[in-house]
């Protein structure tokens, strides 16, 4: 019986670190942009935490797209 | 050759049937944490669903060749054995959905073609170290990464940010959620949706309509697409219900941990050629999002109770094929037979989900699915998972 388990694990490895890395720059942007809320509503400039927050969602949806670009053989 | 054309018509008819099936059973994969958590109504979050099961579809036509090849050996094989294994796993779908657990349709279509095959053309039709490295294993495994990971990502979140599920921060991972629960959809689409289109290519081929070697056919994708999305459309609410409230009373964050998960591990075995289980990957990471947040947040009764389910599906799918195919087996009449058979079983369960319904008005008023409405005290809060 052959067993691909160089594929399994890999599937497991990708599996983990694509979920905690997408989640993970999502909760790091969402924590800065309830931060930026917090200091608008103290009266305090916020725009760098917003500018953060945004790029971090940015990079957690990028690496999304990435995901769906490779299950389709259209595009390769 | 009428006698061959009215099989494959029945066949493909089936298939279409059972792709209906996979969609209502599968719903619940994609949407019923947003569901849950209130990201999405319960309306529109199954009308995304189904246009991108759709999409998801049209997208790739890999995953349909792996049903053709290796599981059962395809020289032995005729429509009449597919006609079987079709009709048993969609009898084993109905079953687990009236009963609200949410049961692998893969393993249902395997099982059952498993079944069939084997009554009909004996141990040499089945490829059982295939079974094995491509179902069984991955089966195990696939629960047990996804949990693991969206238990990590959920811990993370929560270890980040203390009051991750309030607002103004849970407004934003509701967001994150329809992203999240969408790719589900799409993954979904492209991996059970070629399932069926598989089937149907292959009793086309098995019947001499279609060159061996060949794809899908357009009117194939299509139509097998659009069942899926029917049955995605249609909701599924008694699984909904279990996924979204039975296992773990989902936060959007950890909506949002499951979700992603679950749309990363199918994707990634998608593209490795694995045929994952959609629910089980699933299932895995919700109990993984309870996990991660709480120790004792997971509903273990309910776990159970699904673990049970995903055991038996293989067997009795399986066994429902094995009988099937043997009625089909005799002829025309115990094809018609079999045929009225999965009419009359389909209607009668479909009659007593009735007694006690789950819709979109009310999937997320109780915890767990009943069978006879006088269960009802089961819905209320039991104190072990108050705390």
């Amino acid at each position: 019986m052959k067993i691909d388990w160089s594929s399994l694990a890999l599937v497991a490895v990708t599996t983990v670190v694509a979920a905690v890395s997408i989640v993970g720059i999502f909760a790091l942007g969402v924590a800065a942009l309830t931060h930026a809320q917090v200091r608008d509503g103290g009266g305090q400039s916020s725009g760098l935490a917003r500018i953060a927050g945004f790029a971090c969602i940015g990079v957690a949806a990028l690496i999304a797209l990435y995901g769906i670009y490779l299950i389709v053989p259209a595009f390769h | 050759m009428t006698i061959t054309l009215f099989v494959v018509a029945l066949v493909v008819l089936t298939a279409l049937v059972f792709d209906f099936t996979n969609g209502f059973h599968d719903s619940a994969n994609a949407m019923a944490t947003s569901v849950a958590t209130g990201a999405l109504q319960p309306r529109v979050a199954v009308l995304v669903a189904a246009i991108l099961n759709v999409i998801g579809a049209f997208l790739s036509t890999e995953v349909a060749k792996t049903i053709s090849g290796g599981i059962v050996n395809d020289a032995v094989v005729t429509p009449v054995m597919i006609f079987a294994g079709l009709v048993g796993a969609i009898l084993w779908n109905l079953t687990t959905w009236l009963f609200g657990m949410p049961s692998s349709s893969s393993h249902a279509l395997f099982g059952g073609l498993i079944g069939a095959v084997l009554v009909g053309a004996g141990t040499a039709g089945v490829n059982f170290s295939v079974i094995v490295s491509k179902i069984v294993l991955p089966a195990l495994m696939a629960p047990l990464v996804a949990g693991v990971a969206a238990g990590l990502a959920t811990f993370l979140v929560y270890k980040w940010m203390r009051r991750a599920d309030q607002e103004p921060a849970a407004g934003w991972f509701r967001r994150g959620q329809t992203v999240s629960g969408s790719l589900i959809a799409l993954a979904h689409g492209t991996s059970d949706g070629q399932k069926t289109m598989g089937v149907i290519t292959l009793v086309l081929i098995t019947a001499g309509y279609q060159e061996s070697g060949t794809g899908p056919q357009v009117w194939v994708i299509g139509t097998a697409g659009l069942a899926i999305g029917l049955g995605t459309y249609s909701g599924g609410w008694r699984i909904m219900r279990t996924m979204g409230k039975g296992i773990v009373e989902v936060t959007s964050p950890q909506g949002l941990a499951a979700e992603t998960t679950s749309a990363a591990a199918i994707l990634a075995s998608s593209h490795m050629g694995f045929g994952l289980s959609t629910t089980q990957v699933c299932a895995g990471s919700i109990m993984g999002s309870g996990v991660g947040r709480k120790l004792a947040d997971v509903r273990w009764g309910t776990a159970r109770r699904m673990v049970y389910g995903w055991l038996l599906t293989l067997p009795a799918a399986a066994l429902a094929g094995g009988i099937a195919a043997a009625i089909a087996g005799t002829g025309t009449l115990g094809l018609v037979i079999v045929f009225a058979g999965l009419i009359a079983g389909a209607a009668a369960i479909y009659a007593i989900s009735r007694r006690a319904p789950v819709s979109a008005d009310n999937v997320n008023d109780a915890r767990d699915v009943v069978i006879n409405p006088g269960q009802g005290e089961s819905t209320t809060r039991s104190p072990e998972v108050i705390g």
